[in-house]
């Protein structure tokens, strides 16, 4: 790797830092002036004012704002996380511990086949422009991005679980499997390849099916919409044309040498849909009692508890600065030109 | 470059100095408890809500429409905030204004001044999702009811939960809906809470009437049943007559199960007790096996130390996995002996109830259970200031172990319905392996108590394992395994009982599914008459704003 | 003269293009022979056909353009009749190209040698990677670069070099006709000038024939043998290239001549320019297209579209001041040899 790469990779990272740093403290903020408290969302107005107010000394919620914030702040970078305000007080490490491997675990293969599906008929139907089949694509992707993801994920359930019993309803795994499941990483797939568990693989890799499908589904419109676009541009460009001039079969020139061309714009986007994937799958988590973070973090901001959604909005922005780096680092080995 | 950001991290860090520092200033010091001299207040406020007006919004409700509107005929009309069912209760609103009075109500305003050129005008708030997106529709059949009189304009407003409960709680909302659950089976519970001078102000109540006060004083610490039963009766008449709160209906509750699952029965007290379900012969259990049922929910667990929790999906594991000093018979209202032996002994004074446990009581890891653990209990919920401790603190001053069998409760005052709260989750004792001492522990590794089942596992989000518990003293379950399934959605959980992925669907099914669910092969739904009430209420220091 | 022998003939070649304001004759019936080893240039405006004209080759024509009549025959055999996999042998095998801006003509993405290694394999599928990196290396040399420019990439290489790997490319799989099509275009007049030597030098080294597709009428001056002259689609005139520029016959070649900017201009003289513009191609000008310019127009022109007719040994011409015609009222011109 160039110097230059190396420099510009060690920038980003840094970089990173202050922008998470002003994405929480803003967050903090944003919290503490919507109105609401956590002790009152919970409870409602089961406990009396005095009552509560000893719950809330109890959750340092009457200390000063800068102290609760320093507090805060030492938290993320001790990568303590801190306890949530409502539910038990549970450590946020643990929570994230279990739902954000449940969330990832959700989104991987959803986006592998948002990218696969979206790539390759956008190529498609860019190879196959103006005829009835690039017609029938443009359609369907601007169909399937149209309909609402619970009401796919819905559609799905009673079709494949209901009427047609062929696909686990909801969950991460069989119910029974569950009990005797030993979790690590909290990778249901990874762990149980991990402790050779293989009716518990076949289970969570069955239970990721529906899910992931109609997660993945949801964005594929608009990859198709894009690849489309910037193929047809790019199948026009000169160097394709003088491949052709080579005898270079068409195939090749399509899925070789244009879509790699194509590719820029492409990880661009794959990057900003995997960060929308992460919060968006609260749709799906919820339709599908999938245990992930993007329900934590709605149920917790209802419930204004303050902890539980600045950590989790942090990690998220930690998480959408990684993605982005790796896209960074993506492009440089897809485009020399950036590298050299 | 760099330095660019350093700035711009130190100017963050500067200004939140400063707001913190704004913050403090600005911050009342949290109350503190010290006799606050009486202030003769130099004018005399001007309450919104007069007698007559509270009369006249309650004549002019008519319940039947309501629930024959929105719910169609789902949901029972409430004519006290007292259930139908309960000891001491009776019907004083349907007794003084009968299903509906609109010429009541129209004369009553009239009597204020009111005309139709001159109506009364008010705001009535709700929140839109908290109780269903119904609210919406109950408070728009009020509205029009309200406005048939010709002498009120009604202006609906909606609010947020989180920002509603704020609202109410600081008094800005003059009249607005709730809904109630109650922590245990009395009418005390029903009624002090919003219409006795203390604790009426936490539910946005404030509401002070030294009558009112004394009845409901007298008929806590009675515990006589005549007595009480005609003191209840007096407090319904002032209750229908002074109007604090409106009952309007009870919501039921739906419980889904597949044929062959039997023994689902909920009772007044709304209890779900796994150890009598069981499957029929033509069961199809979930599982694949008769020994292990499947339970799905839509709750979550909140936490489940029992010095704590305070939620009604807690208190349904905290009572499966352990039993309270006394306990409900499944299905009835009937208050029956649990931990304790017997019946408790009251002292002459009223203020002390005795307990002598059972010589059987062990946890389920086969720690042998003493009175003393009843008094580290208490202990414990009075020092770790749980969710659920002002609840108890209310009624019970201090714990004493008599002697390794036999505990003895000191109460604030004679309170007769001190069974009835003994049978609640925070009487039921945990054991010392799973709830330390020093903090509480809302997601404990396992639950070993003393109940028929102890919990295994729990993957918070996902499910819960319970078996059934070997030391148990009573009769072992039917059914040795019980996995909790959790659901995020309604619509998924009714979809898994349909298709058989799960044995029972329990809170929350939802009106809609369990209409749809009727309709379907295999499937049984059953109502539960749950003792959950909406209720207008009036904010009674509301002040008239020019 | 050495005996020439036939590499190509085209025969009444006709291209059309859709477009929403309607078919454009952007080739119409064209015809001219390409001999073994000759450098042909073909030059006219902008627009006269012969980009069309030198895709229509190898029939690279994409959507909405389309080959509407005629013949290509290469070797004995007609291409037209070829199908897809037949084409794909021939293009880069038989004839290849070179294009105008070797920036963009080249995958920025792939290096030098890939990119050889690629036109290889693709057509000689059972050449190992060795054996074609070795061919691609051998060529690098004989075009006069870097062995280690074979790892670069595109934007890594200046102009000239492009062109060079450009050339190579078209070279690889010792094709027998190499088409340029406006090669020099982009490149600044130094490049141009090491380019024009190149294409001399591989005409001598391999024997293979060149169509310079231009409208720069020095550069085809300076290497061709031959030159074909085309406007608004059609073939005006072909000769050597001596006779051409001492006596162009057709009145657009003498336009097109008298147009080119010289030095010797006096101060006071302007540049010639031809009056008109070209014509719009959905609907041609009647009878011969350049009539409605053309300073020596009789009403013939107007009405009867003359032929590319032989008017000397190899000098063709499409003028009626050159052909009969009964109803033609001036003198034929004759044409010495």
């Amino acid at each position: 790797m160039s110097s230059s790469l190396r420099r510009f990779l060690i920038t980003r990272i840094l970089l990173t830092i202050p922008m998470v740093l002003i994405l929480v403290t803003l967050i903090f903020f944003v919290m503490r002036v919507l109105p609401g408290d956590p002790i009152r969302s919970q409870l409602g107005p089961r406990v009396s004012e005095e009552q509560a107010n000893v719950l809330r000394e109890r959750l340092g919620l009457n200390r000063p704002l800068y102290v609760q914030y320093f507090d805060f702040l030492w938290d993320m970078v001790t990568l303590d996380f801190g306890t949530a305000l409502t539910q038990g007080e549970r450590p946020i490490k643990d929570e994230l511990g279990e739902r954000l491997p449940a969330t990832i675990e959700l989104t991987i293969p959803a986006i592998t086949i948002t990218a696969l599906l979206g790539i390759l008929s956008g190529a498609f139907a860019a190879k196959n422009r103006k005829k009835p089949i690039d017609y029938a694509i443009r359609l369907m992707s601007i169909a399937i991005y149209s309909i609402p993801i619970f009401f796919m994920g819905l559609l799905f359930q009673i079709v494949f679980s209901v009427r047609i019993p062929i696909l686990p309803l909801s969950g991460r795994m069989d119910t029974l499997l569950l009990t005797q499941f030993e979790s690590i990483t909290n990778f249901y797939v990874i762990d149980s390849i991990l402790t050779g568990n293989w009716p518990a693989l076949k289970s969570a890799i069955g239970h990721l099916i529906m899910p992931s499908i109609t997660l993945g589904l949801a964005l594929t419109g608009v990859f198709v919409r894009l690849t489309r676009v910037n193929m047809i541009e790019m199948l026009q460009s000169d160097f394709i044309t003088a491949g052709r001039a080579r005898g270079i079969p068409e195939r090749r020139l399509v899925y070789k040498h244009a879509l790699r061309n194509t590719f820029i714009p492409i990880l661009t986007l794959l990057g900003l849909q995997f960060a929308i994937l992460l919060a968006g799958a609260v749709l799906t988590e919820t339709t599908f009692s999938w245990p992930g973070v993007g329900r934590y973090l709605v149920d917790r901001i209802e419930l204004r508890d303050y902890t539980a959604v600045q950590a989790t909005i942090a990690v998220f922005a930690l998480f959408v600065a990684a993605i982005s780096l790796l896209m960074d680092i993506l492009y440089a080995f897809i485009d020399p030109r950036i590298r050299y | 470059m760099k330095k660019k950001y350093l700035l711009l991290i130190v100017v963050l860090l500067l200004s939140s100095l400063v707001l913190g520092a704004c913050q403090q200033a600005t911050e009342e010091p949290v109350a503190e408890e010290t006799e606050e001299p009486v202030v003769e207040e130099p004018t005399e406020p001007e309450y919104l809500w007069t007698a007559n007006l509270r009369q006249a919004i309650a004549a002019a409700i008519d319940r039947e429409v309501i629930v024959d509107r929105v719910f169609e005929g789902r949901n029972v009309p409430a004519y006290h905030m007292v259930p139908d069912g309960y000891p001491y209760a009776t019907q004083p609103f349907f007794d003084k204004y009968g299903t509906r009075d609109l010429d009541m109500a129209i004369s009553l305003l009239e009597a204020e001044g009111y005309t139709a050129d001159n109506p009364f005008e008010f705001t009535l708030w709700y929140p839109p999702e908290h109780y269903g997106t119904t609210t919406a529709d109950v408070m728009q059949v009020i509205k029009e009811q309200l406005e048939e009189t010709g002498l009120m304009v009604v202006t609906l407003q909606s609010m947020n939960w989180a920002e509603y409960v704020n609202g109410f709680v600081a008094g800005d909302l003059p009249f607005f809906i709730l809904g109630w659950f109650p922590d245990f089976a009395d009418p005390e519970n029903w009624l002090s809470p919003f219409a006795s001078c203390l604790q009426s102000p936490d539910n946005g109540v404030n509401y002070c009437n030294e009558e009112m006060d004394s009845l409901l004083q007298a008929a806590a610490a009675s515990a006589d049943p005549a007595e009480r039963e005609s003191l209840y009766q007096q407090i319904g008449e002032l209750y229908a007559e002074e109007v604090p709160t409106i009952p309007l209906f009870w919501e039921p509750e739906f419980v889904s199960y597949r044929t062959g699952v039997e023994g689902v029965v909920v009772g007044a007290p709304f209890e779900f007790n796994y150890r009598v379900l069981s499957f029929g012969e033509d069961a199809q259990p979930a599982s694949g096996s008769t020994d292990t049922i499947i339970v799905g929910t839509t709750d979550e667990v909140n936490s489940l130390d029992s010095a704590d929790a305070y939620a009604t999906h807690d208190w349904e594991i905290i009572k499966n996995t352990g039993v309270a000093l006394l306990s409900y018979t499944p299905g009835t209202s009937e208050l029956v002996p649990g931990a304790a032996a017997a019946m408790p002994e009251v002292s002459d004074d009223g203020l002390t109830y005795t307990f002598t446990l059972r010589d059987d009581l062990a946890f389920a890891d086969g720690t042998p259970v003493t009175a003393q653990n009843y008094v580290d209990h208490w202990n414990r919920l009075d020092t770790l200031e749980g969710q659920v401790s002002g609840l108890v603190q209310l009624y019970v001053d201090s714990v004493e172990a008599v002697d390794e069998l036999t505990v003895a409760y000191h109460l604030n005052d004679t309170f007769g319905f001190f069974p009835a709260l003994s049978a609640t989750a925070p009487f039921v004792v945990g054991n010392p392996a799973n709830f330390t001492t020093d903090e509480i522990v809302a997601f404990p590794e396992a639950v070993d108590g003393i109940g028929a089942y102890r919990m295994v596992s729990h993957t918070p989000g996902e499910q819960m394992v319970l078996e059934a518990n070997p030391n148990y003293f009573g009769e072992a379950p039917l059914i040795p395994n019980v996995i909790i399934r959790y659901f995020a959605d309604p619509t998924t959980m009714s979809n898994a009982v349909e298709s058989g992925e799960i044995d029972v669907a329990w809170r929350t099914l939802g009106p809609v599914e369990a209409v749809r669910l009727q309709e379907v092969d295999g499937v049984t739904v059953d109502k539960v008459d749950a003792p959950a009430l909406r209720y207008m209420v009036f904010n009674h220091t509301f002040e008239v704003r020019e | 003269m050495e005996e020439k022998q036939l590499l190509a003939q085209i025969r009444n070649l006709s291209v059309e293009y859709k477009t929403r304001l309607g078919q454009v004759s952007a080739v119409d019936g064209v015809s001219f022979d390409i001999y073994k080893g000759e450098i042909l240039g073909l030059v006219g405006e902008s627009g006269c056909g012969k980009s069309t004209m030198g895709k229509a080759l190898m029939r690279m024509i994409q959507p909405p353009g389309k080959i509407t009549d005629g013949q290509i025959i290469f070797q004995g055999e007609d291409i037209m009749t070829y199908d897809d996999n037949q084409m794909r042998d021939f293009r880069g095998r038989k004839v290849s190209m070179i294009f105008q801006d070797p920036m963009t003509s080249l995958n920025p993405t792939q290096r030098v040698d890939e990119h050889i290694i690629e036109a290889i394999q693709v057509h000689e599928s059972q050449t190992k990677t060795e054996e074609a990196l070795t061919r691609a290396e051998k060529m690098i040399r004989k075009l006069g670069m870097q062995r280690r420019r074979m790892n670069s990439y595109p934007h890594q290489l200046s102009g000239g070099m492009r062109q060079r790997v450009m050339v190579g490319l078209g070279l690889v799989l010792n094709a027998d006709l190499i088409v340029a099509d406006e090669a020099t275009t982009s490149l600044d007049v130094i490049v141009e000038a090491q380019l024009a030597d190149q294409l001399k030098d591989i005409r001598e080294e391999f024997g293979v024939s060149l169509l310079v597709i231009t409208h720069n009428i020095a550069l085809v001056a300076e290497i061709s043998d031959r030159i074909v002259v085309m406007y608004a689609g059609h073939v005006m005139e072909i000769a050597d290239v001596e006779p051409i520029f001492d006596n162009p016959l057709h009145p657009y070649t003498r336009g097109l001549l008298k147009s080119i900017p010289n030095i010797k201009l006096v101060d006071t003289e302007e540049l010639y320019k031809m009056p008109g513009e070209p014509p719009n191609l959905t609907h041609p000008p009647s009878g011969c297209r350049f009539h409605p310019r053309c300073p020596r127009a009789m009403p013939i022109c107007k009405t009867y579209e003359p032929d590319l007719e032989e008017v000397s040994s190899g000098r063709f011409v499409k003028c009626w001041l050159y052909i009969d015609h009964p109803e033609k009222e001036s003198e034929t011109i004759k044409v010495e040899a």
